[in-house]
């Protein structure tokens, strides 16, 4: 598999508190990569180091291959864009005129494709309207035109959906899939937002204090959090044998529990295992989504 | 750089900050030439005014240089920046260059102004050659001075504390100006008598130095048309600028920006 970015084993202190402690992480090129953890995690450190604004202290990363510790990093800065934290841009100036800019640092021959930019992120009528009354969706996706000046081929977003009413969120979500789609654009978003970041994206990447603790595909996590009943039994090898003789999928958990993928006929099953002297104590729907098995996996609350 | 150079100086172009600080200095400018024209019961000559706003140059341009690569920071656009520089000394370099020139600017259509102006006003005692000497000095200072507050804006990395530090730095400076101005100007002997506050030997060469080093005593000698060291003045300018530019690009290129 290509991957845009690889990090090793990447680490950043503060003084003497590590920021990111021993980072791995891949991002497959084309994917939606969502970068998810807790407030401090991390994931705003790994954005700056990728971007150039801070250093690492230990471990290595590759965009397109090309190792930070090579002077060619530089040229594969030029390929991305990025809004990290706050959009990147001149408030005293009206939107084009910070287009203008970023294209004038990018050395690009021309400005005429800055309204067919402005049109792409829904920002077309604002005219002279200085970026300072504009409202913080209208900033957000200012911040991604220009990240998106020059056609970058990695978009590295941080908390892009970060205070916009549900409008913004839908159009954020929907121009971040028209880019990715129609633009084979390689898309890094790092967010705390699970539910959002679970209509997006393709892989995901879940930190925990400066570690990754898993990465994982959409299809991987699907499964892992896949609808299912949750049964309660006295005896779930004769569950096992019951659900065997009616072509069910399950899961056995323990002696007693056991996860039921299917839908089942429930008096059928019951009558079945009670014939086998096998009791029912509880059935229980079970919907696990992003936010629980983030939770699972990095503990709620700590 | 080039690149960087040229979408700085179209920022400068419609900065309110440059703008702002011109249009202070003019009008500081025009305050002292009015005082002058007005208070004093002679005439005075037009070489006691030309440079006379230079007093308040390093206040004013502190607050630009601050506000105008403060806004880089506050805005987040640095970022936009370090992604496309080749490497970290050159939005440095570029930020600098654009600081001393806005500096520069700003110093000449001052000069010019209060050249222009003062000529209707006051009586034309200025030789051609004396007033470009004294131009080519204030320029070095000029460039000096975007110099040393771009150094300390990019290495502070915040704008209000880099205001408030430059700002701070320049009344510091103004202070020094007027104290090593006040013991320079002391003469050996007052009323026929040895002056008990006139220095000589090695304290006298400490002062002499740190008025020449620092821009606001430069720009207390040019503005009362009298530069005593003229060439140790450009000479101490060169290592300055050169120094300054290099400690910020070195520094810079080590600083973590958010």
């Amino acid at each position: 598999m290509d991957y845009v970015l690889q990090t090793d084993g990447l680490k950043k202190n503060y003084k003497s508190v590590p920021a990111l402690d021993g980072l791995t992480m891949h991002v497959p090129k084309g994917s939606i990569y969502g970068f998810v953890g807790k407030n401090g995690a991390g994931k705003t450190t790994l954005l700056r180091l990728i971007c150039g604004l801070q250093n690492p202290s230990g471990g290595s990363f590759n965009l397109y291959g090309i190792s930070n510790d090579s002077k060619d990093i530089v040229n594969a800065r030029r390929r991305m864009g990025a809004v990290v934290e706050t959009p990147a841009i001149y408030t005293n100036m009206t939107a084009a005129e910070n287009l203008k800019q970023q294209y004038l640092i990018l050395g690009l021959p021309s400005c005429d494709d800055i309204p067919e930019l402005l049109k792409l992120v829904g920002l077309e009528n604002t005219g002279k309207k200085k970026v300072k009354n504009f409202s913080l969706g209208m900033k957000q996706r200012l911040g991604i035109a220009i990240a998106l000046a020059g056609n970058p081929d990695f978009l590295v977003l941080d908390e892009p959906v970060n205070g916009l009413d549900p409008q913004g969120i839908v159009e954020m979500r929907e121009m971040i899939l028209k880019l990715n789609r129609e633009k084979q654009i390689t898309v890094l978003i790092s967010s705390h937002i699970l539910d959002e970041l679970s209509r997006l994206a393709t892989h995901y990447g879940i930190i925990d204090r400066g570690r990754m603790v898993k990465e994982l595909s959409a299809e991987e996590l699907n499964a892992a959090c896949r609808k299912c009943v949750r049964m309660e039994v006295s005896n779930t090898s004769i569950l096992a044998r019951v659900l065997d003789n009616m072509n069910t999928e399950y899961k056995v958990i323990s002696e007693t529990i056991a996860d039921v993928f299917a839908r089942v006929n429930v008096t059928q099953l019951t009558v079945a295992l009670a014939n086998d002297n096998c009791e029912v104590l509880s059935m229980q729907e079970r919907d696990e989504s992003l936010e629980s098995y983030f939770i699972s996996l990095v503990g709620g609350g700590k | 750089m080039i690149k960087m150079l040229r979408a700085d100086f179209i920022r400068l172009r419609k900065s309110f900050a440059f703008r702002l600080s011109l249009i202070v200095m003019l009008a500081l400018t025009s305050a002292f030439m009015f005082i002058q024209a007005t208070a004093m019961d002679y005439t005075v000559p037009l070489s006691r005014v030309i440079f006379l706003p230079m007093s308040m140059y390093g206040l004013a341009m502190s607050a630009f240089v601050s506000a105008f690569i403060g806004t880089d920071f506050s805005d987040g656009f640095i970022r936009n920046k370090l992604l496309t520089a080749s490497c970290r000394s050159h939005y440095a370099i570029s930020q600098i260059i654009v600081c001393f020139t806005g500096c520069a600017i700003v110093y000449t259509v001052v000069t010019a102004f209060a050249a222009g102006v003062g000529q209707f006003f006051f009586e034309n005692d200025v030789k051609i050659t004396d007033f470009i000497r004294f131009f080519a000095l204030g320029f070095a200072m000029s460039i000096v001075t975007g110099c040393l507050f771009s150094v300390i804006t990019l290495i502070c990395g915040n704008k209000t504390h880099a205001i408030v530090l430059c700002m701070g730095l320049a009344f510091i400076m103004l202070v020094l100006a007027m104290h090593t101005n006040s013991i320079l100007v002391q003469t050996e002997y007052k009323d026929g008598a040895l002056n008990p506050k006139y220095v000589d030997g090695f304290r006298r060469g400490l002062n002499s130095i740190l008025h020449d080093i620092n821009p606001c005593g430069q720009a207390s000698q040019l503005s009362s048309w009298e530069v005593w060291h003229p060439i140790r003045m450009i000479l101490l300018d060169v290592p300055l600028i050169c120094g300054l530019s290099a400690l910020g690009c070195l520094l810079f290129s080590k600083k973590d920006i958010k």
